[in-house]
């Protein structure tokens, strides 16, 4: 069953045998898996997101008559991809609505839970921090980076290993870690800088970000950590 | 500027978290690449496989139970262990909702409605189902074989609206009962298809007085 290629392992889970379902299960299922963890979806969200992704593709390329997906690993991950953001989306919504319930006299008759995650100023504070300033920031400090540059920041972002960044740009790893370090460093230092541009309302968002990225900023003093 | 060709933790983060701020929700490039994910893929497989020690049975039960419930989510089936059988036909005043088990295959053919037969089993409607009118079944024959087995009982919620891709128990012309999914729905008539590869679907009559009911939940006991 290893030994197969894909397309061939889905005519067997066509025909119905069991051990095909089963390695399609454990083919495809780490891979995914690794893909939820580097991207951060939460682990108490990933386990059940990917069974039932796996189950409906599974399905859906065996009952598909037409060509397969040319990479099947990527057509999952996609699915993985949209599957979560689903969740998040509804999620989103099922706070909005509480919160409006929340504002509105139907307060009495809601539920302790979702009482309390209509709290209203959580919401905002979670809400924010991965959300207009902090982006707003992300996009005025990559203006100064070149496309290269913001490339290397989206895969180290998506915790694409150093060796494989090394591989795609073609160069060592020893000049890839380095290349990385340099960007790294430039933009630890040009952080502040364009920091002090934000009005201050950001700017309490953007310090609790890279806080929490372990970088204190509002003094120079983290810099020393460097020696 | 130092050349340390290393960065540290906290620079590292900052970046981190600044790429993560950039990329929107949609734009994850590294993983449209597919040498990465094959090059990953391969990685992690090895990984996992180190901790995989199934038997060829165990291998096949893995696989089967992923068929029925993959299968179960698309037909809007939920799953159950053993059926919750109980003695009397709760006739006693208790609130639980209690319905008959009736074979399938008793009734095939005779002409007699399905619930004139007597019951001697009783199962225990469970408390999450929407209110109804609810039948329960025994199924024989393996044609919804992932899903269904001889022995299995489903739960049947009784009415005449037939939607595609649901289970549905209807009365064939000639067949008696049978219990399949509805793969179209045209104007006139019905075609009613088998999970088991192999065999051809089967058109009924769109007739209110044909469906039984749409399957709700199986209870199979040889799983779980």
């Amino acid at each position: 069953m290893r030994a197969l290629t894909d397309a061939s392992l889905i005519d067997a889970m066509r025909a119905g045998v069991p051990e095909a379902w089963a390695e399609f299960d454990a083919r495809f299922r780490p891979l995914l898996e690794r893909y939820a963890t580097r991207v951060g979806i939460p682990r108490w969200e990933w386990s059940v997101c990917i069974t039932e992704v796996l189950d409906d593709e599974a399905l859906r390329l065996v009952e598909r008559a037409e060509q397969l997906p040319q990479y099947p690993t990527a057509y999952l991950v996609r699915a993985v991809r949209s599957r979560f953001l689903e969740l998040k989306r509804a999620s989103l919504r099922r706070d909005r609505r509480y919160a409006q319930a929340a504002a509105s006299d139907t307060k009495l008759l809601m539920s302790e839970h979702a009482r309390r995650s209509s709290d209203p100023p959580r919401i905002a504070e979670e809400r924010a921090e991965d959300r207009t300033p902090a982006t707003h920031f992300a996009r005025t400090l990559s203006a100064h980076l070149s496309t290269e540059e913001q490339q290397m920041l989206a895969w180290v972002a998506e915790g694409v290993p150093q060796r494989m960044i090394a591989e795609w740009l073609g160069i060592s790893r020893e000049a890839a870690k380095k290349r990385i370090a340099r960007l790294c460093r430039r933009l630890r230092a040009a952080a502040p800088d364009v920091a002090a541009l934000l009005p201050s309302a950001d700017r309490r968002e953007i310090d609790r970000l890279l806080r929490r990225a372990s970088a204190p900023m509002t003094s120079h003093s983290g810099a020393s950590d460097d020696g | 500027m130092d050349e340390r060709d290393d960065a540290t933790d906290a620079e590292l983060g900052v970046a981190e978290a600044l790429g993560r701020a950039l990329l929107s929700d949609l734009a994850h490039p590294a993983w449209e690449d597919p040498r990465f994910l094959d090059w990953l893929a391969a990685d992690a497989r090895e990984d996992a496989r180190r901790g995989w020690r199934l038997s060829r049975a165990q291998l096949r039960a893995h696989g089967e139970s992923m068929m029925a419930r993959a299968h179960a989510r698309r037909l809007r089936v939920t799953q159950g262990g053993d059926a919750p059988l109980v003695k009397d036909d709760g006739r006693g005043g208790t609130s639980r909702r209690v319905v008959p088990v009736v074979e399938l295959g008793i009734a095939a053919g005779v002409g007699r409605e399905l619930w004139d037969e007597p019951a001697d089993a009783w199962v225990e409607v469970p408390n999450d189902a929407p209110a109804g009118d609810y039948v329960a079944l025994r199924v024989v024959g393996d044609s919804m074989a992932p899903l269904m087995h001889t022995g299995d009982t489903v739960l049947v919620r009784r009415g005449a609206d037939v939607r595609r891709d649901t289970v549905i128990v209807a009365r064939h012309p000639d067949d008696g009962y049978v219990c399949k999914r509805v793969s179209r729905v045209r104007r006139e008539s019905i075609e009613l298809a088998s999970l088991a590869p192999g065999r051809p679907p089967i058109v009924i009559p769109r007739d209110a007085r044909l469906v039984v009911g749409t399957v709700m939940l199986v209870w199979c006991s040889h799983r779980q």
